[in-house]
């Protein structure tokens, strides 16, 4: 088993309509590092993170959990890999919250039995197994980023990537969402530009922009560094 | 929003057993001869204690029912005029019969029943209980799918309209063509609702985009899975073959 969660190198991606989003990415992440993939928007966040689960593919190595990012893959590595899509709506497609938290499980082949222990389970991880049996457009925003990351939860990946997780949410439920994330166990990329999520949640930050990425190094520094993240169209994260 | 039944998903009659049972109610409904009043009353008063026992809200009951009914009544107007019969009334080239009359009556009888009867059953039962139903009783399941998600984006779309008709709205207090309700303003307005339209669909269409991806990154693989409902229970199956046991009752006694 190697110690890496993500290994990628000169990845290179370019839309169908030929603009390029990534432009020779090279990034590593060891296990249990939670990072933050900080930059501006635009900059190519979400379109790497769909590289890392085989749902975009271009040029270069990608490697995650020790396996190459191919087509035979792909069932174990989805199984492995939990993408929290940035709007919960995208996410949430079943006509129940339990019914949209089995679906990965389901899907990976386990019992019925096995099923609704993990929904069970991954919904009370994230607070919301009260809510097993309501339809998703009646719940707050926050309850249904709560349930789009236990529909990831319930397939118990060993990495969790994140697009944007505090988007839109008030206060309340931005801090509540933090203190859930920062009780996961898993390795964690969260790509933001909350610079207080990313402080409070990794010791770990990359700063990306225009498909590359161009700082790498400790949260506390590399966030506090007013030019760097000016000049990046980012901000400082202020001490709260 | 609409009045949809939101429960536990424990309480009350097997959803199965309620969709089938509304099914044969329907069927039944539908195969009566003309001028089976009494059956039809039966019927409507099987419907009444079941409205009783599930508490019905009634009014917004009634309301769903009529807004149904004139459409039931376009469909079946002609029918007066065109059975053949005992002459009642003659308007102009027109004639009104009786046996025409008999069967305006028990159509709309019909519709009536077998209105209200759908619409208990969507009230008193989620929705995600009658997918849920549909597909164990042999639906198929890319079928039921397609139903579940076009119910669960419905909202989803009619807030998305609503918040760009609020934007146009509030952009358009001074109408650039003057006070006037013209030709002009009425054109202005259709081209502003096209685009509207277009940009739905647009927005739409990227969703299901992002939505094929969600699945797909949770091992969708082009074959959807579904859990088993749980098993009949003893009670529901007594009252399911109770139940279509007095449908059938009431068909004999009509048909005879």
């Amino acid at each position: 088993m190697s110690d890496w969660a993500i290994r990628v190198r000169e990845l290179r991606y370019a839309y169908p309509d030929g603009r390029e989003a990534l432009r020779g990415l090279t990034l590593t992440v060891a296990r249990g590092e939670k990072v933050a993939l900080v930059g501006p928007n635009g900059a190519g966040k979400s379109t790497f993170l769909l590289h890392l689960n085989g749902l975009l593919r271009g040029e270069g190595v990608v490697e995650v959990l020790g396996m190459p990012v191919v087509e035979a893959n792909f069932p174990r590595l989805r199984a492995q890999v939990g993408l929290v899509f940035q709007d919960p709506d995208d996410q949430l497609f079943s006509p129940t919250v339990f019914d949209d938290v089995a679906f990965g499980p389901l899907h990976m082949g386990l019992s019925a039995e096995e099923v609704r222990r993990r929904a069970r389970q991954a919904l009370e991880a994230v607070g919301m197994l009260h809510a097993a049996h309501r339809m998703p457009h009646h719940l707050s925003l926050g309850e249904r980023k709560r349930v789009a990351i236990a529909t990831v939860l319930a397939m118990r990946p060993e990495l969790l990537l994140l697009d944007e997780p505090t988007a839109g949410l008030d206060p309340r439920a931005r801090r509540s969402l933090i203190a859930l994330l920062g009780t996961l166990p898993q390795t964690i990329l969260v790509a933001t530009h909350d610079m207080r999520l990313a402080a409070a949640l990794c010791r770990r930050a990359v700063v990306m922009d225009e498909g590359l990425i161009v700082a790498d190094g400790p949260a506390d520094r590399l966030l506090t560094d007013a030019a760097l993240m000016e000049a990046h169209g980012l901000e400082v994260a202020c001490e709260c | 929003m609409p009045e949809m039944a939101e429960s536990d998903g424990t309480s009350g009659l097997d959803p199965r057993a309620r969709l089938l049972l509304t099914l044969g109610f329907i069927v039944v409904v539908t195969a009566l001869p003309d001028g089976a009043w009494v059956e039809m009353a039966l019927l409507a008063s099987s419907l009444l204690v079941v409205a009783v026992i599930t508490r019905t809200d009634w009014a917004s009951l009634l309301r769903r029912v009529a807004l149904l009914l004139p459409f039931a009544a376009l469909a079946a107007l002609s029918l007066p005029f065109t059975t053949a019969g005992e002459t009642l009334l003659r308007v102009g080239p027109l004639r009104l019969t009786d046996r025409g009359m008999l069967r305006f009556a028990a159509l709309i009888g019909r519709t009536l029943l077998s209105i209200t009867a759908a619409s208990l059953l969507v009230r008193q039962t989620p929705m995600p209980q009658l997918f849920q139903a549909l597909q164990s009783l042999g639906v198929p399941r890319l079928l039921v799918a397609i139903a579940a998600s076009a119910y669960r984006y419905s909202f989803i779309l009619a807030e998305e309209a609503a918040r760009m008709d609020r934007a146009r709205r509030s952009r358009s207090a001074d109408l650039p063509c003057g006070r006037g309700r013209g030709l002009r303003w009425l054109w202005w307005r259709a081209r502003g609702l096209g685009g509207m339209i277009g940009m739905l669909f647009l927005r739409s269409y990227e969703r299901s985009e992002r939505i094929y991806l969600a699945m797909v990154a949770r091992g969708y693989a082009g074959t959807l899975y579904a859990l088993e409902p749980p098993a009949w229970q003893r009670r529901d199956l007594y009252a399911l073959v109770g139940g279509m046991a007095g449908l059938l009752l009431c068909l004999l006694m009509g048909v005879r």
